[in-house]
């Protein structure tokens, strides 16, 4: 069923601005997890919440997400 | 019937950019409004849009939107995530746009407003957003590998080692650059003072509700540290009234220094989720909202331009950066026009998350153009002032003095009337005891965007509010940087270390990760204090080296695209890459010669130390050292910078002549030499996906 298009872009929007942030959209990674992985329980959004703050800043691999300048 | 009108559309916007440019290059003499510019630069990125990135994308990289990105290859739902195009847009905009863009073309302005625009204009159509669009379509077709994996596949492993050192210098110098922007725009000021100190406790705040109270809620807490940081903004107002308080947060030059330093040691090992997330947050929605609130302002206001369109300065005798038009205008404006940090990004999260090839056209050229109306945005800020208040703000105390009555006289004298009255009030208008020689982009751009947003929202009496916004946006920004630059450096430093002795490279381990970040540390902040003592106001000194630093990185990428282009037998095309490379390296390596060997001690650091060896020799001292341990101290750190711009300089003749072994080798070889992921095409994929 289409969304109303209002929704579909408030939620852009929001999908945007967390995005900015290093979040991801957590409704996809549960379509992604239950179409790829059923047999895995996918993490809490607790826990999905935690990993993106994990990935965005600078670990081992030294990774640098924004530019500094 | 549609290609007529098309056509006409385009003819259009062709002449409306053509009578912009008429008006800004040939009205000399009069003032003239800034909306010119902002129309100028519209139709300078639309032709550039429409015809050289579709160019680039059709014929150059022959983007295939059959073949399946590495998004949709292993998505994960975490990093590898097809997403919507003008979502990624979005990311990738947010990525890129830092402080940069809106420092450099701030400092360029002392040259007047159209040399900067020009460099900005034809800097970013032809050699910053080509970098940025061809590393995010080189990535992507790797799997999404960063830079420096790129280099080492593509180059050669020891191409690769030495660009990583290269990088970790430029964190160096760009983290000490960055710094001492703060300091400048915070020393004697207790109302600045105050707002940044409480974004600190606001952060935990924010880092505690979002760790434990509600998880994810970032549209929330973002609006609540928001309002929280606006009431810092308005109580630091009282502060800076109330005379115990205002005592308390007017700090020295060294102290700013010294607290800065302690406070990245400090935030660095904290956890990312205490401090450097909420900050993130905060400075990455309030800095979008900033740009927004400016264009609107901006257009809105349709400022006129005080200042000249060249002023007498391109000669090189300027008091904000010395050294004339060729070469230092073009690495004093690195981001906004080419920035070589964008290779990073564009090979970081943006490649994993492309959903289509024919995105990278707007994703990767598209926001490099956004970037440079940012930077267009900043100049016209600064230009908007009287230029007698531009160069009281951003000329050293060495040459204009303490006073207001004194750097009044000394900038009248030079062409720019300016009474010290006029100096006094404005900085009462925007609530500070003086404005003075506060060089470094920050707090010019302040007073221009308080002085555009003013007159949208809240009159003059709103000035002060307007100009510690812009403060405190810029600073909050900067010290998430310092935060997450001190970590990239002590993570570089743990690979570089560890290959000696293991137990260094251990990032489990706390000794190990107290050394390396307190080398980290010592680094940047050598720099940043030895910019901080300099009568000279450091930003003359530092900003060039950065300039030089970035403007390498970007020579390095548009190597690696030029290398990559001939792999792909696309030696046709070789021009898109290879005529901005030589720019960018003529460039650098010109200006890296002058800061070496000029023999004006102004601009040559060897020169300078000959200055300073010769006094000392015969006894005299120089400001702004008091002993003869201070004068060494000084021949030293010339030396320091010299040897930084030496080790620049060689990495890109190294990088240079690795790639142009490839190159030839690539050249000759009759077949493809490019090594992409696996191709796999639409409709290959597994049938469960079906």
């Amino acid at each position: 069923m289409p969304k109303a298009p209002l929704l579909m872009l408030a939620q852009r929007i929001q999908q945007t601005f967390r995005l900015m942030v290093g979040v991801q959209d957590y409704a996809h990674y549960l379509a992604h997890m239950a179409a790829k992985h059923p047999e895995i329980t996918p993490m809490d959004k607790k826990a999905f919440y935690r990993a993106a703050i994990d990935a965005r800043y600078p670990g081992k691999s030294g990774k640098l997400s924004k530019c500094p300048c | 019937m549609q290609s007529i009108k098309e056509k006409a559309m385009w003819l259009f916007i062709a002449l409306m950019g053509a009578a912009a440019f008429g008006t800004i290059a040939l009205n000399r003499g009069e003032s003239i409004n800034a909306v010119w510019l902002i129309v100028a630069a519209m139709s300078c990125y639309a032709i550039a849009y429409r015809f050289y990135s579709r160019f680039i994308a059709e014929k150059v990289l022959e983007l295939n939107d059959q073949r399946l990105t590495p998004a949709e290859k292993h998505s994960d739902g975490l990093d590898y995530v097809p997403t919507n195009k003008w979502v990624l847009f979005g990311h990738h905009f947010a990525a890129i746009a830092g402080a940069g863009p809106l420092v450099g073309p701030v400092l360029a302005a002392q040259m007047g407003y159209l040399p900067g625009t020009l460099w900005l204009l034809a800097g970013v159509m032809l050699a910053g957003a080509v970098q940025d669009m061809i590393i995010l379509f080189i990535s992507t077709r790797r799997d999404g590998k960063s830079l420096g994996e790129m280099i080492k596949a593509e180059l050669g492993s020891v191409a690769g080692v030495i660009a990583m050192i290269g990088i970790l210098l430029i964190m160096v110098i760009l983290l000490a650059v960055l710094a001492l922007v703060v300091v400048k725009a915070l020393v004697g000021s207790p109302w600045g003072t105050f707002t940044i100190a409480a974004t600190i406790p606001i952060a935990f705040f924010m880092g505690i509700y979002m760790r434990y109270i509600r998880p994810g809620q970032i549209a929330e807490i973002s609006i609540i540290g928001f309002v929280l940081l606006m009431l810092a903004i308005v109580y630091g107002g009282d502060v800076a009234q109330n005379p115990a308080m205002a005592a308390m947060f007017t700090l020295k030059g060294e102290t700013l220094a010294w607290s800065l330093i302690i406070y990245g040691f400090v935030a660095s090992v904290l956890p990312v989720w205490l401090l450097l997330a909420p900050r993130d947050y905060l400075s990455t929605f309030l800095k979008i909202g900033t740009i927004v609130g400016l264009a609107i302002g901006i257009i809105y206001v349709a400022p006129t331009l005080k200042m000249p369109s060249v002023t007498q300065f391109i000669d090189g005798s300027g008091p904000v950066f010395a050294g004339s038009i060729f070469p230092f205008l073009f690495i004093t404006i690195a981001c906004g026009a080419v920035s070589g940090f964008h290779a990073l990004v564009a090979s970081g999260t943006t490649p994993k998350m492309i959903e289509r090839e024919s995105h990278i056209r707007p994703i990767g050229y598209g926001a490099m153009l956004m970037e440079s109306f940012v930077a267009v945005m900043a100049l016209i800020a600064a230009c908007v002032l009287e230029p007698g208040i531009y160069f009281a703000m951003n000329a050293p105390a060495a040459l204009i003095g303490k006073t207001a009555a004194e750097a009044a006289t000394v900038i009248s004298s030079w062409g720019y009337i300016i009474t010290p009255e006029m100096l006094t009030q404005m900085a009462k208008d925007v609530g500070e005891t003086t404005i003075l020689s506060r060089a470094g982009g920050a707090p010019t751009l302040a007073v221009g965007m308080a002085h555009i947003l003013s007159q949208v929202f809240g009159g003059p009496t709103a000035m002060a509010f307007w100009y510690h916004f812009a403060i405190l946006f810029e600073a909050l920004f900067i010290l998430t940087t310092i935060d997450a630059g001190t970590r990239v450096c002590r993570f570089m430093i743990q690979d570089l270390l560890g290959t000696f002795v293991p137990a260094l490279g251990n990032t489990q381990s706390w000794p190990a990760n107290l050394i390396a970040t307190t080398l980290a540390v010592s680094g940047w902040g050598y720099f940043l204090y030895q910019g901080v003592i300099d009568p000279l106001g450091g930003i003359n000194t530092l900003w060039p080296l950065f300039g030089i630093a970035n403007q390498m990185l970007a020579g390095i990428a548009l190597i690696l695209a030029t290398t990559v282009l001939v792999k792909m037998k696309k030696q046709r095309y070789i021009w898109v890459t290879l005529l901005p490379t030589l720019w960018i390296l003529v460039i650098t390596m010109t200006a890296g010669w002058h800061k070496l060997f000029n023999a004006s001690p102004k601009i040559g650091f060897l020169a300078h130390a000959d200055k300073f060896k010769t006094a000392l020799a015969q006894g005299e001292l120089l400001a702004p050292a008091k002993t003869a341990v201070q004068m060494q101290q000084i021949i030293v750190n010339d030396y320091v910078n010299a040897s930084l711009c030496a080790i620049f300089m060689a990495i890109v003749i190294t990088m240079l002549l690795a790639a142009l072994r490839v190159i030839h080798k690539a050249w000759q070889a009759e077949h493809l030499t490019v090594q992409e992921a696996e191709l796999q095409l639409r409709g290959d994929e597994a049938p469960a996906n079906a």
